[in-house]
């Protein structure tokens, strides 16, 4: 997949955009007020029982890297699907990115906005037949928070206090503060359960050889090459959910694959069981009868930077212009081969906090050149810019400097790559440029990062006072509804002074052979990540 | 026309050799006739471009083909008819019966196997020659051209010889399997002239030693008079004159053999005597005159020159001449 | 000849001394630092601890000539240091992937030697002729075909539509030979024909000049045949430029292993370039550049000595 933010970026997440990463602070009450923690009794806990799942056979999956370091908390990690097949975290996302689905954490009981205790599953084990309980959990955090452990994440527990261990399977967490975006974190690296016994013997070997609690186990790896991972015959989530057979397939093997093309090669010559498609492979892969091909909304959206402060882009006539000389539908048509949706604003339409109000800014021409005459530049402008230079940025820049051009805009864009365009991000040495975030969790990440004086990704170039007092009121609410309230309004304010130019949100497809079975379209789609981990593929007569 | 001499070693009958450049054919040897007689020593004269060296390669069928092409002609070699014979035939001649000397002794070794491998080639291919036999052989031969210490010089490389000793070498070589005849296209042009007697006065004693015939290729009349028998005069790919040594010397009846003499020293004449160079350029071989080829230049030229080729003639002593004019006249 | 190889050491180690240099400096002139090339667009990157936290675990918070003495120290005592990528030891990550890599060379430099000498041969000797303009056509199509589209092509060719090769991956020879040889067809004769053709261009054109020279002719004069004019006479001094062409084609094979190894999914020492690059991994991309200079100055000394054998008027130049 060569998407253009980045396109290793994408490869932590390539198999699909709903996996992996979810940092995101929910409502406090939304745990307390389950009814009942119980696997079975989650919305997502529905199998169809009619389909007599058969186990074995070897899943043969392609990664464009390696993962890198299996330590999660290590950087980099290259491959988070394959992450997530050894590895469990404590809380999961739901069908609309928020951190509500518990895992391995089995209840949330916030006592004060400041302490919550967490009551874990019974019956877990790690792959080193360790138990999974309180003190593990525990030994984790405060390794991960300990600087002498060189985790890339620690950052993202600065807000706790301390983590006790109340009893086996009970832990209290003590905040600095109040901290909406504790579920979050739970959902994301820090939450990734490790084994605390593995950690406390090497260390360092845990980075090739991790210990996790997951339907496979890490077997053997030959980095750059393959990592093959053996079924866990003990994972607690079979007998949790009465599925004893569960995972069902023997094991897992992850080749390395880096040119995409050659991943479908590898796919339609039956080396590998699913792959995630380069957009232009999509058309091809739907017409083959060996295949069946699924397509989903993936979390991420696309869009053309403005230099808000320092640019003649401080004039909102002009941006607005920019933004209405664009032709959306043209550009996915025709550079995304039809896979994405029309962007309104930052969030995708189906994440909670995306304000359904907003409608995709209207391609007009006509008012873009009334609106470049208003402002005095009816002759004609010059703006400079950077974006991406793989294929497909390339592809899309053309696109659009093509469409600036027909109303009088001259964008003269350099290609580039990400390393070399951070520095011109940084000294804000650009107008109009590549935009957009990847995978968008947490509600409060991107925008920050984009439009907060903080953010790792603003660097001065947005300074838009409605929307800072917003996101800092974002980020203290606790209320899930008042919450999210904000984050609309948020992105009205944004809408509304055409801060960026938002193109489409990403949309994804992967092929399965069609010996794979068990996909259930509609589940995924509601439940997303708690669907795919609760409801294992399979072989049909359970043979590759 | 030269009469036939069945008793000849070599003859050639109407030689022609044409070369093709991008401009066109080009003519080199234009039914060029003449005969070797057994041991005899004989020159082939004539200015650069004359087709003189490509009548000594057209003799082993070493013309280079393309561009090069024998076009017409017979050479008889023994009871031989070479250019009608299998590759085998004139391959088993090579190097063998007739030994070829080249102008530039630097390039025609190969500079990166040693003076003993090359020299000993000729006679492990026609001589059968191996081991000690052909060590021995080599390092007579060596002793034969006056080489100090053979043995270590077998050892050494062409660029560790100098320019005369390369060529003593290729002579040497040129002796090995005894020949018939050496054809040698102007084997001292390329050295110091203060050794280019000493060369040539030891080609002509071995030629003398194996009684071997020499076909000297030259455009020195120098060396002519001191060294052939009889003497061929070539222009612009043809035999213009033919005569002994000194006949050619005493009276020359081509006024081509005329303008050599005179352009070159000589011994027997007042030091006031002018040298008096041929005026004008050789003629383009892509755009030969009509008539005789040496009308243009000539000062004798009549209009019949310019219509019509003169043939070789043969008058007393066997003096022959092509020339429509009695320069004694 | 032991001078003569005395000196091209010599040189070899002096270029190898500014190589080391040069490289240290290059790799810090690129825009952008690894930790911004590796996490721009990343979720964390707002969090500046993230980043600092990584900058000082790498040492590149310090000031580059600082980094540079204490690298050097630690390269030459074999501590090549940790990958940013993989957390492996670079050292073990080139023993790991040489083997691979150099499988791959010497399996296409003896395709190519396979292919391109008897063809530069042919051609040679058949000049002007069906086979000759068969040869150099080949030797066109074979150096002008990008390497990456080949292999695409040839990928679906035979692994897709005719499966007799796998696709992409890669299986260690002492591990399965079959496997290992099935594995490496395809990536060898991509990178081999493009090595070839530009030998055979060469052989050919080199062979037909020796063909022109004077010592040729003598070689002809003495009564050999053609076959043994070649074999005795044109061969070994037509190998000179040809030495020549072999070993700077064993220093591009380099840049051909860049694409083959990524497109065939191999894991050796190009595609760990690749991958160094692209995250910007610095102890990996210095060693690498350290190794490729390495193997072109190692080639180059193998060519001059080889030259010094061939040629014997070399030897004395010294």
């Amino acid at each position: 997949m060569d998407h253009d933010l980045d396109r290793r970026e994408f490869t932590v997440g390539f198999l699909t955009a709903s996996f992996a990463l979810a940092l995101h602070p929910t409502a406090a009450g939304a745990a307390t007020e389950s009814p009942s923690t119980a696997v079975l009794d989650q919305p997502w806990a529905v199998w169809d029982e009619a389909a007599k799942p058969m186990r074995g056979g070897i899943f043969r999956i392609a990664a464009a890297q390696y993962i890198g370091k299996m330590n999660p908390n290590h950087w980099p990690v290259l491959d988070w699907v394959s992450m997530g097949y050894f590895h469990e975290r404590l809380m999961m996302n739901d069908g609309s990115y928020n951190s509500t689905v518990l895992w391995l954490a089995e209840k949330l009981n916030w006592e004060s906005p400041q302490e919550v205790v967490m009551t874990l599953r019974e019956g877990v084990t790690f792959h080193d037949g360790s138990p999974f309980d309180a003190k593990s959990v525990k030994y984790q955090i405060d390794w991960i928070r300990n600087p002498a452990s060189k985790t890339w994440d620690a950052g993202w527990l600065a807000q706790l206090d301390a983590v006790e261990v109340v009893d086996d399977r009970t832990l209290r967490w003590k905040f600095k503060m109040p901290w909406a975006g504790f579920n979050g974190v739970m959902a994301n690296v820090p939450g990734y359960v490790m084994s605390a016994k593995a950690l406390q013997d090497d260390v360092d070997k845990y980075d090739s050889q991790p210990v996790g609690t997951g339907p496979y186990i890490v077997e053997e790896g030959s980095p750059d090459n393959y990592l093959k991972l053996k079924r866990n015959p003990n994972w607690w989530f079979a007998k949790a959910s009465s599925h004893p057979d569960m995972p069902y397939f023997d094991g897992i093997l992850v080749t390395i694959v880096p040119d995409p093309a050659v991943r479908l090669a590898n796919l339609r010559a039956g080396k590998i069981d699913v792959l995630l498609l380069d957009k232009s492979q999509y058309a091809v892969a739907k017409t083959d009868p060996g295949l069946n091909v699924h397509r989903y909304p993936g979390n991420h959206v696309m869009a053309l930077r403005f230099n808000n402060t320092k640019s003649v882009f401080q004039d909102i006539r002009l941006r607005k212009a920019v933004s209405h000389a664009i032709d959306r539908q043209a550009l996915i048509a025709g550079t995304q081969f039809g896979l994405a949706r029309l962007a309104s604003c930052m969030y995708p339409e189906d994440h909670w906090c995306h304000n359904p109000i907003l409608k995709p800014v209207t391609y007009d021409p006509d008012l873009s050149k009334k609106l470049l005459a208003e402002a005095g530049y009816g002759g004609g402008l010059t703006v400079k810019g950077y974006f991406n230079n793989t294929t497909m940025g390339q592809t899309i820049a053309e696109a659009v400097k093509g469409m600036l051009a027909q109303v009088g805009i001259d964008w003269q864009v350099d290609l580039m790559a990400p390393a070399a365009y951070a520095t011109r991000m940084q000294k804000m040495d650009y107008d109009l440029a590549q935009g957009g975030w990847i995978w968008i969790y947490d509600p409060d990440l991107m925008p920050t990062g984009l439009y907060h004086p903080q953010g790792g990704f603003n660097f001065g170039r947005s300074k838009n006072d409605a929307a800072i007092a917003l996101i800092e009121a974002g980020r203290k609410e606790t209320d899930l509804e008042r919450r999210r309230a904000i984050y609309w309004q948020l992105e009205e304010v944004l809408y509304n002074s055409y801060e960026d130019a938002w193109l489409w949100w990403e949309e994804t497809a992967t092929a399965y052979r069609k010996q794979v079975e068990g996909w259930n379209q509609e589940g995924f789609l509601k439940y997303q990540d708690a669907w795919f981990w609760s409801h294992p593929l399979w072989f049909k007569d359970g043979k590759a | 026309m030269a009469k036939t001499a069945p008793e000849a070693l070599l003859s050639v009958r109407d030689l022609t050799v044409e070369f093709a450049t991008d401009a066109g054919i080009i003519t080199a040897v234009d039914a060029v006739s003449f005969d070797l007689q057994a041991g005899e020593i004989l020159a082939l004269v004539g200015e650069s471009g004359c087709g003189k060296s490509a009548t000594a390669l057209a003799l082993l069928r070493l013309i280079a083909d393309p561009p090069g092409r024998i076009a017409n002609g017979e050479i008889h070699f023994r009871d031989r008819e070479l250019l009608s014979a299998d590759d085998a035939t004139v391959r088993d001649i090579r190097g063998n019966r007739i030994a070829m000397i080249f102008q530039e002794p630097m390039t025609s070794l190969n500079p990166v196997y040693t003076i003993g491998r090359q020299l000993g080639e000729p006679l492990q291919l026609h001589k059968n020659l191996r081991g000690d036999s052909l060590l021995a052989k080599c390092l007579a031969l060596l002793e034969s051209v006056n080489i100090p210490e053979p043995r270590r010089r077998l050892q050494s490389y062409p660029h560790q010889f100098s320019g005369g000793m390369r060529q003593r070498m290729m002579i040497a070589m040129s002796m090995s399997c005894d020949p018939d005849i050496v054809i040698a296209d102007e084997p001292t042009t390329a050295l110091d002239v203060t050794i280019q007697a000493q060369l040539l006065e030891l080609l002509q004693a071995q030629v003398a030693n194996h009684r071997a015939a020499l076909l000297l290729i030259t455009h020195n009349l120098g060396v002519v008079a001191r060294y052939a028998d009889r003497v061929n005069v070539m222009y612009a790919g043809r035999i213009v004159e033919s005569a002994s040594a000194d006949e050619i010397y005493r009276t020359p009846r081509h006024p081509y053999t005329i303008g050599l003499l005179r352009s070159v020293p000589r011994l027997d004449q007042p030091i006031s005597e002018k040298l008096l160079p041929i005026e004008g350029q050789p003629p383009n071989p892509l755009d030969l005159p009509s008539g005789c080829a040496f009308h243009p230049r000539c000062p004798l030229a009549i209009d019949k020159c310019r219509a019509e080729v003169p043939a070789l003639t043969r008058h007393a002593n066997g003096h022959a001449v092509a020339c429509w004019v009695d320069v004694r006249d | 000849m032991g001078k003569y190889i005395g000196i091209r050491l010599a040189h070899a180690l002096v270029i190898l001394a500014i190589v080391v240099v040069l490289v240290f400096i290059i790799a810090r002139i690129i825009p952008g630092d690894a930790i911004m090339a590796a996490m721009a667009g990343s979720v964390d990157l707002h969090d500046p601890s993230v980043v600092e936290r990584v900058r000082h675990q790498y040492g590149l918070d310090q000031s580059i000539p600082v980094q540079f003495a204490v690298w050097l120290g630690e390269f030459l005592r074999g501590d090549w240091g940790t990958s940013i990528g993989t957390g492996q030891k670079v050292l073990d990550m080139f023993v790991q992937r040489l083997p691979v890599t150099l499988e791959l060379f010497v399996g296409a430099t003896l395709w190519s030697i396979a292919v391109g000498i008897p063809a530069g041969i042919l051609g040679a000797l058949k000049r002007n002729s069906a086979a000759d303009i068969a040869v150099t056509t080949g030797a066109i199509i074979g150096v002008s075909l990008p390497p990456f589209w080949e292999a695409i092509v040839l990928i679906y060719l035979f692994a897709v539509l005719l499966p007799i090769f796998p696709p992409s991956g890669y299986v260690p020879f002492f591990e399965h030979p079959l496997l290992n040889l099935r594995a490496v067809v395809l990536p060898t004769f991509v990178l081999g024909t493009h090595a070839g053709g530009l030998l055979a261009r060469y052989v050919r054109s080199s062979l037909l000049e020796v063909l022109g020279q004077d010592y040729v002719r003598t070689a002809r004069a003495k009564g050999f045949s053609e076959a043994a004019v070649i074999a005795r006479h044109a061969l070994k001094p037509g190998m000179i430029p040809v030495v020549t062409v072999i070993g700077l084609s064993w220093g591009g094979l380099l840049a051909g292993a860049f694409f083959i190894e990524v497109v065939f999914a191999i894991p050796g020492l190009g595609r760990m370039s690749v991958d160094a690059i692209f995250q910007k991994d610095y102890p990996v991309m210095q060693a690498m550049l350290i190794v490729v200079s390495l193997n072109v100055l190692l080639v180059n000394l193998l060519v001059d000595i080889l030259y010094g054998y061939i040629d014997p008027r070399v030897r004395v130049r010294g």
